[in-house]
């Protein structure tokens, strides 16, 4: 295996080409467009057997990917922010379809106001369209995360989209390992197209109207194929650590068992919640953390089970949150609903890429042990990182 | 040990490709590294923060540095900007400048216990022309620091560069490094 | 053509009278079994079916309104990657779905040039929602959106598309169909993107008797109001010239939905039918160059 030095997003297109996908469409976005830039160039010098088709919206590229699955070959976009909004329509189609596509999105601030930064706006509006949604803490995990996710997809027929931070992660250097591409076949399966194919030699009409008698029952199969994704994520992410040393699963707890207080992360800021909670229990304070790598389906269950031991829970949401509490608070509230009473408090902070540092991480953590010292409820989310001398109306 | 570095530069100095280099010279000496930059409104001659950490066990933080051991200045001038090479530095901090200034006369040196100073312009003009000084940055960087060792750079500069534009990149970094003049204050 | 070899099943739930059912029928016709065809949500989407039924015996995919060419694209070029070069891509989208909010995917694959059939039935409204204006709408045409006629005049798509320098493209009408056909067969030939755009009138939306429709598809092809012509890479042809044109009232009082057209919308309409055949005209003296 080769460490390289590379970004979250040249770390995707590595992931992309092991992962051998026949056709690619997409459209220019910051700070998505060097994972397509990288893709353009594998396929222009050979490195990557495929079609790459540059059209003329992220509309018509998730458009044409479905187009290309639902012949029956191995895809991949990729976008950001108002790309994706764009694409959301395409969103439900290709979940609905039951096609195994890989979707790359470097995380950006939906408008307004315009932002290029970092966010999970972008892809919280999506959280309900029936996709799998994964979320990198680090380069590597954006490189592994498209070979496992392509296996994922392709196991349970759900297309994935995977989430990596603008800028903190899509232009952030680090090492990464590129594992061998015979690796990568052994663990990889050749595509397999789905028995809904449009095949002259098997007429099918697909997609078509469908009325309130099966409706319902086509998303319930859609739903039971989420489920099942609780499933086979852990045992196909096993996999992947039997063969390249570094196994992933839904989510990764560390020091949660009777600590007071466990940050529930998503995404970059896991790993500076790591730092930051490693560095208070040196000092002997019991903070643990969970990082929900698999945000869609929800693992209920999981996160239950080990918030279960804990004392508190701060969620930190890289999301808005308009109108009710984060998104993730909103899941790991639910999830916890009939447990024994566990306060869990909400924190809203590095919106449109104001930096989720340790600073603002360390906050969160006083003013959960705080609250949970002195029995405070929260009446909605904390804006942690407000500026408190701006004005505010 | 993890060293967090600032680099303070204008857009057009190359300070995020110097950012990089470091990163995979580090990770040639088997040391985990890491570059975040911060992009704003791109445009050639604004300030532009770049940051790198180096550090024998793996980076977890994925932030800018706020705290820095080693601050590297591109430009003296962009303190007319109001940018501060010595705010919120952790001593013993390390500044590696491009001046021509005599490094004893140097402004900045209270706030830090050492001082790479290098004329990166000049060396670069002579080694390869009129191109951005990070090489020269790179090499004084190594020199001052002692982060990670020339040879290491010139090799990742000639892994990224290819070819002659690589082989003068190289020089520039190794003149830089020996022209780079160190001083140690202690108090 | 007879039922037995249609590559669309009978006793589909279209208008009575319905004219795109028409062109569907010949065109599969044309083309044969080894096409994939995409019907956006339109009067075409009834062909697609609903729920367990559906009306094609050939590989159907039911798009979006607004993206229906970016499918062809996509299953074209994957198609050409699986050695499946042979198998025709048709897109079958209305008017709507063509020259509002389709315009841009249609726009841009053909500028990129991949293989794929386009035909646009143009009905000249929405009428699968219940006959609104579209920009395929003429003017002085009554529409439940355009409750005193439209102001404005009709969207010329084919133009716009042959200005792209399309290889292929081709105005048609259900009245004439033998025409329609050799159209289809020719663009089904073509490396590339092709394009056929054929008027078809609309009992329900225009407001005439269903027996009538081909009688107004054939009036809207003699006052020179829907001129016939093609164009291979660049080069047009008339396809039908029409010595002494039918007057343009004739066609206009044969259709409900132009009770209240007003003398100055006819006036404009007349105006641009001698333009456009002007036009044409010396298009096709001219060796065909777009001007």
């Amino acid at each position: 295996m080769t460490r390289l030095a590379l970004d979250g997003d040249a770390a995707i297109a590595e992931g992309v080409r092991l992962s051998r996908p026949r056709f690619v469409a997409a459209y220019p976005i910051t700070p998505q467009t060097p994972i397509v830039e990288r893709v353009a160039d594998f396929i222009a010098v050979g490195r990557l057997d495929a079609r790459y088709m540059a059209t003329e919206s992220e509309h018509s590229a998730l458009t044409a990917v479905v187009g290309s699955a639902v012949v029956g070959v191995r895809t991949f976009t990729a976008t950001a922010g108002a790309g994706l909004a764009l694409m959301h329509e395409i969103v439900g189609v290709a979940s609905g379809n039951r096609l195994p596509i890989l979707m790359a999105i470097a995380n950006r601030a939906l408008p307004s106001p315009w932002s290029l930064q970092t966010d999970h706006s972008d892809s919280m509006a999506e959280r309900d369209m029936g996709w799998i949604q994964l979320y990198a803490e680090n380069c590597q995990e954006a490189l592994d995360l498209v070979i496992v996710g392509y296996r994922v997809a392709e196991s349970v027929r759900l297309p994935v989209m995977l989430c990596i931070d603008g800028f903190f992660l899509s232009h952030a250097t680090e090492g990464v390992e590129v594992p061998e591409q015979e690796a990568v076949d052994a663990f990889l399966p050749p595509y397999v197209r789905g028995s809904n194919h449009l095949d002259p030699e098997h007429p099918m009409t697909l997609n078509q109207l469908t009325s309130a008698d099966m409706f319902t029952e086509l998303k319930y199969c859609h739903k039971l194929a989420l489920d099942r994704t609780i499933e086979e994520f852990p045992v196909i992410g096993a996999a992947f650590g039997v063969s390249f040393g570094r196994p992933y699963s839904l989510v990764e707890a560390e020091a949660t068992e009777g600590a007071d207080l466990v940050l529930v992360t998503l995404g970059s800021c896991s790993g500076t919640a790591k730092h930051v909670a490693r560095a208070l229990r040196a000092q002997g304070k019991k903070v643990g953390t969970l990082k929900v790598t698999a945000f869609r389906p929800f693992p209920r269950q999981a996160i239950r089970d080990t918030l279960a031991g804990a004392k508190a829970v701060a969620v930190i949401d890289r999301s808005w949150g308009l109108g009710s509490d984060g998104a993730l608070a909103l899941d790991v509230k639910a999830a916890l609903y009939g447990a024994p009473n566990i306060p869990v408090y909400d924190f809203i902070a590095g919106l449109g890429g104001r930096d989720l540092h340790a600073g603002t991480i360390s906050a969160c953590v006083d003013r959960a042990l705080a609250m949970a010292a002195d029995g405070t409820t929260q009446d909605g989310p904390e804006w942690i990182d407000l500026r408190k001398e701006v004005p505010h109306e | 040990m993890q060293t967090e570095i600032r680099i303070l530069s204008r857009g057009g100095q190359g300070a995020v490709t110097a950012a990089k280099l470091l990163v995979s010279a580090a990770l040639s000496e088997g040391k985990y590294a890491q570059m975040v930059p911060n992009f704003g409104q791109e445009r050639k001659g604004a300030p532009v923060f770049t940051f790198a950490r180096i550090s024998d066990e793996p980076v977890l933080t994925h932030t800018y540095v706020y705290e820095p051991n080693v601050v590297v200045l591109f430009d003296p001038f962009l303190s007319d900007l109001g940018i501060d090479p010595k705010e919120n530095v952790v001593a013993p901090a390390t500044l590696v400048a491009n001046t021509s200034q005599d490094v004893e006369g140097y402004p900045f040196s209270v706030s830090f216990t050492r001082l790479g100073a290098i004329d990166a312009r000049s060396v670069t003009r002579e080694t390869i022309g009129d191109v951005p000084p990070n090489s020269a940055m790179l090499g004084a960087l190594a020199k001052t620091t002692g982060l990670v060792r020339l040879a290491s750079l010139q090799q990742a500069i000639r892994t990224a560069m290819q070819g002659p534009r690589g082989e003068k990149n190289a020089l520039c970094a190794g003149v830089a490094y020996e022209r780079t003049v160190v001083h140690e204050w202690r108090r | 053509m007879n039922n037995a070899t249609s590559l669309i099943a009978h006793g589909l739930t279209t208008c009575e009278g319905c004219s795109m059912e028409i062109i569907a029928r010949n065109a599969l016709d044309v083309l044969g079994k080894d096409t994939i065809v995409l019907t956006p949500p339109s009067c075409s989407a009834i062909l697609t079916g609903f729920g367990w039924e559906t009306g094609w015996k050939v590989p159907a995919f039911q798009s979006n309104l607004e993206n229906i060419a970016a499918y062809c694209a996509g299953i074209s070029e994957t198609l050409e990657l699986v050695g499946r070069r042979g198998v025709h891509v048709v897109a079958f989208a209305g008017d709507g779905g063509t020259v509002d909010i389709g315009l841009q995917a249609l726009s841009a694959a053909v500028e990129r040039g991949h293989r794929f059939v386009y035909i646009c039935y143009d009905n000249e409204a929405y009428m699968n929602t219940g006959i609104q204006r579209s920009g395929g709408t003429p003017i002085g045409a009554w529409t439940t959106t355009t409750p005193a006629g439209k102001k404005e005049g009709k969207k010329d798509i084919v133009r716009m598309l042959l200005a792209q320098g399309i290889p292929y493209i081709a105005t048609a009408s259900v009245g004439e169909i033998p025409d329609f056909r050799r159209k289809v067969e020719k663009a089904s030939r073509v490396d590339g993107p092709s394009y056929i755009h054929a008027l078809t009138p609309c009992s329900t939306g225009w407001r005439f008797k269903p027996k009538d429709t081909v009688t107004i598809a054939r009036l809207a092809v003699e006052t020179g109001l829907w001129p016939l012509y093609e164009a291979e890479n660049g080069v047009v042809r008339i396809t039908k010239h029409i010595k002494q044109r039918v007057s343009l009232a004739e066609y206009l009082k044969a259709q409900g939905r132009f009770a209240d057209i007003t003398p100055e919308q006819v006036a404009a309409m007349e105006a641009d039918i001698g333009h456009r055949a002007r036009m044409l005209e010396l298009q096709e003296c001219e060796g065909g160059m777009c001007v």
